[in-house]
């Protein structure tokens, strides 16, 4: 079934690439960003509370008003994080279809059938001399059949969950390569696991367990839109990925908390191979380096052609410490060719 | 838990026989002296953190979610040299108080197995620690259970203790505390009554300590084992 395949945010990440066309390497997750001079600026909302409508059309199986319940469910999970100060407001109900440029953020349902792996996309309309996103809008694809069951409902797809992925690309999240995937004979990819709502292929229709953010979520959220009183609670880490001395470009970062066994995870994406996991919460870590070989490597960089992949999975030699409040840098991880 | 129980049942039962014959002491024998400093180096047994996985969401066509292991891990504290040194203070009848400070290097070492990229692969990773150790104990020398001609004379003690551990890179400093029980033997080579230097001696023993806090992935006490051997003088 098409839907099994479906890729989320894909054709936003690639409009927003192409406007923007690069990541920020301010820190690990992918982050949305723009250059600003010599300078790459982080995507975000600066006026907060983020107002949003919702558009009045249902689909079936779906009401306008359970769409907007759904919708007010996935945002105030996002809400709900207690290291991050982010807040939405909603502002009415529209029958407008979304107009980018036109200020207002606007989530509804649209047929698209011609996009038949896409299930939702965020597009957005920034300010390209500050980083400032000044307005989102997202699409649920009613080509597909959505649920909005407490249970979730078989061959229909959950559209909190939907949802829920959706608004953090409207934080100004990109995509996480936390998950595994394996190929189709029909092609295309299937996801074996995700550990990120953000992870770009959504689970198989039914199942609603990407209603629930995941570390790596709550650390790129809270990056972004940090609450000030709890920063100093948090630390990060940083290094470069290497293969025969030189740097790596890509390479996907995982630090795994011995106590908590939360991942969250970065990118090496400066041009020595540094990368930075930030908002980690004190403790011990693993550092797991591995090439990006799960979904597609557009769906994470615009910048395709340069990232490696040609490196076996390879650890970090050391546990890492954490502290709250600071970090640990100059980690080296030296990775070898397949 | 267990073998704490019966690790504090086995001194609580030593320490009333010492009582009961506390009374009849040999005259000749050995005194320990009112100070006794003391050093030695031993070793720390290993501490286990036990396992953890690395775990994502598996997809899957139900409502409920089942776990997909990435990795697998296994943690632990690997057993270590400690050197001490102690400062005991008597206070009569074979009791005595003693503080000490000890320091050892012990290596945390975590084994990634099972990952699901390089399944047949064992990665072992490694943080250096240097654990200080500030403790205070109760000591009580069984006066009715000399030998050797009342050269040897056996002793428990127990106590707690408060501990800093400090990694390499200093970026971690976790307190943490113990409570510890244990014997052990003091042979006398010198005791004498009517110098400044009334004792000399060697004194080897063994503990089990119970340690919460510290350094510790797994978040819950832990048990471990230890030994040591040294000098004493008295005062």
């Amino acid at each position: 079934m098409i839907a099994r395949k479906t890729l989320r945010g894909l054709a936003a990440w690639l409009a927003l690439a192409y406007t923007v066309g690069v990541v920020s390497p301010v820190e690990g997750y992918l982050k949305f960003g723009t250059r600003i001079g010599d300078r790459i600026v982080s995507l975000r909302w600066n006026r907060i509370p983020v107002r949003y409508v919702v558009g009045d059309l249902g689909v079936v199986g779906v009401s306008a008003d359970q769409l907007q319940g759904a919708v007010d469910r996935a945002f105030r999970t996002w809400e709900a994080l207690e290291t991050s100060d982010i807040r939405f407001e909603f502002a009415g109900v529209t029958s407008a279809a979304a107009v980018q440029g036109d200020g207002v953020s606007t989530l509804g349902f649209t047929n698209r059938p011609d996009l038949d792996r896409v299930l939702g996309q965020t597009s957005f309309f920034i300010d390209t001399r500050s980083g400032e996103i000044l307005e989102a809008d997202i699409f649920f694809n009613s080509a597909f059949q959505w649920s909005v069951a407490p249970g979730g409902e078989p061959d229909r797809f959950d559209l909190e969950s939907v949802a829920l992925h959706e608004i953090g690309h409207l934080l100004g999240l990109g995509h996480s390569a936390i998950g595994e995937t394996e190929l189709r004979p029909e092609g295309g990819r299937r996801v074996l696991a995700a550990g990120a709502v953000m992870f770009p292929i959504a689970f198989t229709a039914g199942n609603i367990s990407a209603r629930e953010l995941k570390p790596d979520d709550m650390a790129g959220a809270s990056d972004l839109y940090p609450n000030g009183a709890l920063r100093g609670r948090t630390g990060s880490m940083s290094g470069r990925v290497t293969k025969n001395g030189g740097a790596v470009f890509g390479a996907h970062v995982i630090a795994f908390n011995l106590q908590t066994a939360a991942l969250v995870a970065g990118f090496s994406v400066e041009s020595d191979g540094g990368f930075t996991v930030g908002s980690l919460d004190p403790g011990v870590y693993i550092v797991r380096v591995e090439p990006i070989d799960d979904a597609s490597v557009e769906s994470f960089f615009s910048d395709a052609a340069r990232v490696d992949v040609d490196f076996l999975v390879s650890y970090y030699e050391r546990l890492v410490i954490v502290p709250g409040g600071g970090g640990t840098d100059r980690l080296e991880v030296k990775v070898t060719g397949k | 838990m267990n073998g704490r129980l019966a690790l504090v049942a086995s001194w609580l039962i030593v320490c009333l026989a010492a009582g009961r014959s506390a009374q009849a002491q040999g005259a000749g024998a050995p005194a320990p002296a009112r100070v006794e400093v003391s050093a030695s180096f031993g070793v720390d047994g290993g501490t286990k953190f036990g396992d953890r996985d690395a775990t994502l969401t598996a997809n899957g066509a139900g409502r409920t979610a089942d776990s997909f292991v990435l990795f697998h891990t296994s943690t632990q504290m690997r057993r270590a040299g400690v050197v001490s040194g102690r400062l005991a203070i008597a206070l009569g009848r074979g009791l005595a108080v003693e503080g000490a400070m000890s320091l050892n290097r012990p290596s945390v070492v975590t084994t990634v197995q099972s990952d699901v990229e390089r399944s047949g692969t064992t990665f072992m990773l490694d943080q250096r620690l240097s654990r200080y150790s500030f403790e205070g104990s109760v000591l009580l020398h069984l006066r009715a259970l000399r030998f050797a001609g009342g050269r040897g004379l056996p002793f428990v003690d127990a106590g707690g203790a408060y501990l800093r551990d400090v990694d390499d890179g200093h970026a971690l400093i976790e307190s943490g505390r113990s409570f510890h029980a244990g014997a052990g033997v003091k042979y006398y080579f010198l005791a004498r009554r009517d110098r400044f230097l009334k004792a000399a001696g060697l004194r080897v023993q063994g503990r089990m300590e119970m340690i919460s806090r510290g350094f510790n992935p797994a978040g819950k006490a832990r048990r471990r084992g230890g030994g040591a051997a040294g000098v004493f003088f008295g005062f």
